[in-house]
Order: structure tokens, then C-alpha cells, then sequence
């Protein structure tokens, strides 16, 4: 599935693909403001963190923030972080991420 | 032995009179510490923070906190300290739970002197415990990931080629870099973009003002996208993109609360929550009910604050309402509240969602 196809889900307002280092390697339009776009690249390399420091890979990372939520998953081909906002709960940007992981694979 | 030379053996106990029996018995009893008296747990923390411990022996029952609280905050700040429970109302529940913490005894009160005596002469020295060995091919922010989560107290020289730089921790806090006449966040970019090199680590005398800021993630963070940028493409420019503010209104009313002092025990009758603690965005475990699972709760709460203080640095604390963390073995919910986060363990296989109301209303005040 194609990162755009992400945007197809109702309340998913972007999506955004990183590498490993935690660079922006593809992001669809209507993503947000750049405040976003940075809260996420610094998101993503929290993850890396975690990851590093963690007793176990993470599999999933959500956040819910006051007017949107987050969730980070790892992909083969990278970090695909999608937002929504609040019209979705977090149960259901997890089955979004489901349906674009199962897509991927 | 020289009494400055010798490793403290703090003692806390809000009993005044068995604080005096201890010291008084110890100016003419010979045992390989120096004691110091304290009478609550803060004080304790404030104690260790600042002077080198070597034992500590702890009431169970202190006037700010339980002796179980003390052992699970000593052993993820200072894991080599050994602890000694004392208890005047010992049972068979609190001694298993005191030693599965990892305490290296129980003394029940009264105890003979004699008997404390004995235990102290047995305790192996602090510093002949821990690991000595030599890492290879390890690159710099390995290391300082190493130094800070140790609570390290070290001064490290780093040779690269011709240059060399030094890095300083205090108490796992990485507090100055310098390398050659380039000093602070560029003498650490610097040093960090060799790519080979040695290192050596020295005790730590020097008093030092600190010229690097505290988030030493975001530093780490910082310099691995200098690094990056000097050695692959520059990303694609976005700035031509359609800024959309949000319209939602904010509410910021739940997560500003301070959570309810029995919460934990809220969510433990749940039933399907395996574990929970409290702990401060600084990275201070407040509470925990899964003490009979010592290394659960070791591993969580260490995972906690480092979540925690990813958190606090990398986004305005007030805005963000909720942290859902699934690795293969479990799930965990964080839910900051206020300046503290409350973590919630779950097996791997719970829809945790349709639970997610329930364990917000027993977190509420």
C-alpha cells in the first residue's frame, strides 16, 4: 500500500514515512504544520532511543495528543507514522495501521 | 582503615534511641564503614545523592515511606548498594518480599549487636563488585547511553587520531564536553563525528561547571543529524506545504490532574492489569504494586522514566494525554497526569481499549 492509501481512512489527516536515522523520506499532503512535522521527526528519534535502550523491541509507540494521535509502527520500510484527529480513537488508528501494515507485507 | 577511606554504611531509622545505641556502639566496635543516621527516606535519597554509600540499613517502616519503597528506588539508582532490612514487626510475607527486592538480609528487632556486627564485617566491599573488562568496536553514543543510564560519575578522555577530547558525568548526567579549544555542544558534535578511535575512564575529582544542557538524548539526537547530514542528501524541502492549524478545541482538564494517591490499588482490582506504578516525568519511582515481581518492576520503572523524560524533553508536557507502548510480551498504557506518569501493565493479548475508560476512572482523583 502506497503511503497515500493511509490518507483513504476516514480522520487519518497524513501520513509520513522516516528511515532509520530518522530522516522524512516520503510524507503525503495535508499533513499539518511543520510544528508537526517536527514533533514527529523528533518522535521517531525518541523511538530509536527506546529501541536502543528497551529490554525488548517496541512494536508500537501511539501518542494522543490534545487535538490528534500518533502511532508509530516499524515497517520493512521504515518508520510509517500516521496522524489523525480526535474523530478516531486510538483503537481505531490501530486498525488502520493494521490494514496498511497487512497491505505492505 | 581510615575512617574518610571507608564506604558509608547509611542508616534510617526514625527510632531515635536505636540510631544513638548504633552510634554509640560503633565508636569502639571496629567495622569496615562509616555510619551516618538518618530518619527518613528523603533524607536518605538526599544522603546518597551526595556522598558514596556502600550499605544502607533500612526500617521497613519510615515516618514518608515503606523500607520496600527505599529498596526499589536504591537498587534502579544505585544498584550496587547492598541493603539490610530491619523490621520490629517482621512476618514471613514482608521478609520474602524484602529479599526478593534484593536485600542481602532481614533482621528482625531487637537484634543483637554483635549479630549486626558480624553481618557488616561479611559485607564484600562496594568496590570490589561490578565488572571489568574492555568493549570494542563500540561507537561514542553507545557509551554515553552506558554512562548515563548507569547514574555514572566518571570523566572519560577520548583519543581520535591526533585530537583528543573529554566528557564528564555527574551522577549520570553528562555535564561538559571539551575538545582541544572547542568547548560544550561543539566539542561533543565534534568528537562525535570520529569515526574510530579509544577511550579511557578516570574517576571524577575535578568540580566542574557544566557547559552541556541537561537533555543529553537531545544532544545525542542532535549530533547523530549533524553527523547525518554531513554524509548523505539532504531531505526533500517541505516548506512549501499547506499549513492547516487545528480547530479542535483543547482540553487539557484530565491530564493536568495529579492522580489519586490509591489508584494503584484501583487498578489492581481491575483484574485484568498485571502490574502498575507511579513515577515522577523526572524519572523517580513513586510507588509500584508489582513488587513480587521485583524484576518486572525494576525493568518497567527504568522503562517508565525513560519514557518519561523522552517525553517531558521532546514535547510540551501538558499536551499529550496518553502513551501506548506493545512490545511481544506486553502492553503499557502511560497516562501523564499532572508531573506524574501512571504506567499500566497488560498481557500482550488484551484488546486494551474497551478497558481504557475504566482505567482512567480509577486513576482520577
Amino acid at each position: 500500500m502506497a503511503l497515500q492509501d493511509y490518507c483513504n481512512f476516514q480522520g487519518v489527516r497524513g501520513a509520513v514515512l522516516f528511515n532509520d536515522r530518522g530522516h522524512i523520506v516520503e510524507r503525503t499532503a495535508g499533513f499539518g504544520s511543520d510544528d508537526v512535522v517536527s514533533d514527529i521527526t523528533r518522535l521517531i528519534a525518541s523511538v530509536q532511543v527506546v529501541y536502543q535502550r528497551g529490554n525488548e523491541p517496541i512494536q508500537d509507540l501511539a501518542f494522543e495528543f490534545d487535538s490528534q494521535q500518533i502511532w508509530i509502527t516499524s515497517t520493512p520500510k521504515g518508520f510509517v507514522a500516521v496522524i489523525t484527529d480526535k474523530t478516531l480513537s486510538l483503537a481505531q488508528v490501530q486498525s488502520v495501521v493494521i490494514a496498511g501494515n497487512a497491505a505492505n507485507s | 582503615m581510615a575512617e574518610q577511606s571507608k564506604p558509608i554504611l547509611l542508616v534510617v531509622d526514625d527510632d531515635t534511641a536505636i540510631n544513638e545505641t548504633l552510634a554509640e556502639h560503633w565508636k569502639t566496635s571496629q567495622i569496615p564503614f562509616s555510619p551516618l543516621f538518618v530518619e527518613t527516606a528523603e533524607e536518605a535519597l538526599k544522603v546518597m545523592s551526595q556522598k558514596p554509600v556502600g550499605v544502607l540499613l533500612t526500617d521497613l517502616h519510615l515516618p514518608d515511606a515503606t523500607g520496600l519503597f527505599i529498596m526499589s528506588e536504591v537498587n534502579r539508582r544505585y544498584p550496587l548498594v547492598k541493603i539490610i532490612m530491619m523490621t520490629a514487626k517482621p512476618t514471613e510475607e514482608t521478609k520474602a518480599k524484602a529479599l526478593a527486592l534484593g536485600a542481602v538480609d532481614f533482621l528482625a528487632k531487637p537484634f543483637k549487636l554483635d549479630q549486626l556486627d558480624q553481618l557488616m564485617r561479611g559485607m564484600p566491599a562496594r568496590e570490589s563488585t561490578g565488572f571489568t573488562g574492555v568493549m570494542k568496536s563500540i561507537c561514542l553514543a553507545d557509551l554515553v547511553q552506558l554512562k548515563c543510564s548507569s547514574f555514572a560519575q566518571v570523566k572519560i578522555v577520548l583519543k581520535g587520531g591526533n585530537q583528543e577530547g573529554v566528557l564528564f558525568w555527574n551522577k549520570g548526567v553528562m555535564t561538559f564536553a571539551k575538545c582541544g579549544d572547542v568547548k560544550g555542544p561543539d566539542a561533543f558534535y565534534k568528537m562525535f563525528n570520529w569515526t574510530r578511535g579509544t577511550f579511557e575512564e578516570f574517576p571524577y575529582t575535578e568540580t566542574i561547571a557544566p557547559n552541556l544542557p541537561p537533555n543529553w538524548e537531545g544532544l545525542l539526537l542532535e549530533a547523530a543529524q549533524k553527523k547525518d547530514e554531513n554524509t548523505i542528501p539532504t531531505d526533500t524541502d517541505f516548506s512549501d506545504i499547506e499549513i492547516e492549524p487545528s480547530s479542535q478545541t483543547p482540553d487539557l482538564k484530565e491530564h493536568e490532574q495529579p492522580p489519586a494517591e490509591d489508584c494503584l490499588f484501583k487498578l489492581a482490582d481491575l483484574g485484568y492489569v498485571s502490574g502498575s506504578l507511579m513515577c515522577t516525568r523526572s524519572g523517580s519511582l513513586r510507588s509500584s504494586n508489582i513488587a513480587d515481581k521485583p524484576n518486572q518492576a525494576a525493568a518497567l520503572s527504568a522503562f517508565l522514566t525513560q519514557q518519561g523524560q523522552c517525553l517531558a524533553q521532546l514535547i510540551d508536557e501538558k499536551s499529550v494525554q496518553k502513551v501506548f507502548v506493545r512490545t511481544a510480551s506486553k502492553q503499557t498504557v502511560v497516562y501523564p497526569r499532572g508531573q506524574v506518569l501512571v504506567g499500566v501493565v497488560m498481557p500482550s493479548d488484551l484488546d486494551v481499549w474497551p478497558v481504557d475508560d475504566a482505567m482512567k476512572a480509577a486513576i482520577k482523583k
